[in-house]
């Protein structure tokens, strides 16, 4: 599936989402289509709206699970109540871990839970294996 | 390398599904040269696959058999393949927080459309070069077991 890549990333830490762009160029080295949603609220609208116009969903989500507005379990399962949307991978962004979350996050149907990282080099290998994971959701 | 409080720990544990003994043991070989962080186990097929998990004969103790953190289906097997074994974990109350990865010398994008439907976690490309299999067992445990959190299965179980 050679289709052009396009991440979606759900966060409102400015500073993760500012560099966001700048590693994923640094890692890939070719255009990528990234949004940026800063709440829950914006990120629902803009899902909506693609579904109601069945335009092409993006290759992959980030998201994050504490947004000032709502939560990341409660997004996700907005997402996968879509029998359409079920098979876009969406990857739990937290700053903390404890089971319950984690084990709640791969319930409601996320493909990973990722820790947030601490530093750019963690953010660029997080980045590397989302894209070769679900880039073309086919890793080879 | 990703630093965070990463050493190796031998409790994670991966659960392959997979007919075939001559890529089992090139698996096995594979795990045995990198000297992977993880623990492996093969059962031959879904079937097998659903009485390790629901301890049925041999599968009844824990400490020999213990639940996976991970789950490993090859496409093509007998009784039940890759596709019918996913659905069935993720119909599961339980089963169905454990991540499953799909792989398969198919690229048919109708079938990892239909994994991906059925809330595989990922879908890769299988190997029969050792080489290559290197690459792609370096890379999922660089990528599952040290950047992704993977459930605790007993924190449910």
């Amino acid at each position: 599936m050679d289709q052009h890549l396009s991440l979606w990333l759900i966060e409102d830490n400015m500073a993760i989402a500012n560099l966001i762009p700048i590693a994923l160029e640094d890692a890939l080295l070719l255009p990528v289509d990234y949004r940026h949603f800063e709440t829950g609220e914006a990120f629902s609208e803009a899902f909506h709206l693609i579904r109601s116009l069945a335009a092409p969903m993006p290759s992959l989500i980030l998201l994050d699970m504490n947004l000032p507005d709502s939560n990341g379990l409660r997004l996700l399962s907005e997402v996968r109540q879509y029998a359409d949307r079920i098979s876009l991978p969406v990857i739990m962004f937290s700053s903390h871990q404890n089971e319950d979350l984690i084990s709640m996050s791969y319930f409601q149907g996320a493909n990973a839970f990722i820790e947030k990282p601490f530093d750019y080099d963690e953010l660029m290998e997080i980045l590397n294996g989302c894209i070769s994971f679900w880039g073309n959701k086919r890793f080879s | 390398m990703y630093m965070k409080d990463f050493h190796k720990d031998r409790s994670q544990l991966i659960l392959i599904a997979e007919d075939n003994a001559g890529d089992r043991c090139l698996i096995e070989e594979a795990t045995r040269e990198i000297a992977v962080s993880f623990q492996l186990r093969f059962v031959s097929d879904g079937v097998e696959l659903l009485e390790y998990l629901n301890r049925e004969e041999p599968y009844q103790d824990d400490g020999l058999h213990p639940i996976p953190n991970l789950i490993i289906l090859d496409h093509h097997m007998p009784r039940k393949n890759g596709l019918e074994t996913l659905k069935a974990l993720k119909q599961h109350e339980k089963w169905n927080r454990i991540p499953v990865i799909a792989y398969s010398t198919s690229q048919n994008q109708d079938v990892i459309g239909k994994y991906y439907q059925h809330g595989v976690s990922a879908y890769i490309e299988k190997k029969t070069e050792l080489s290559e299999l290197l690459d792609t067992i370096r890379f999922i445990e660089d990528f599952w077991f040290r950047i992704v959190n993977l459930p605790n299965p007993y924190s449910f179980w």
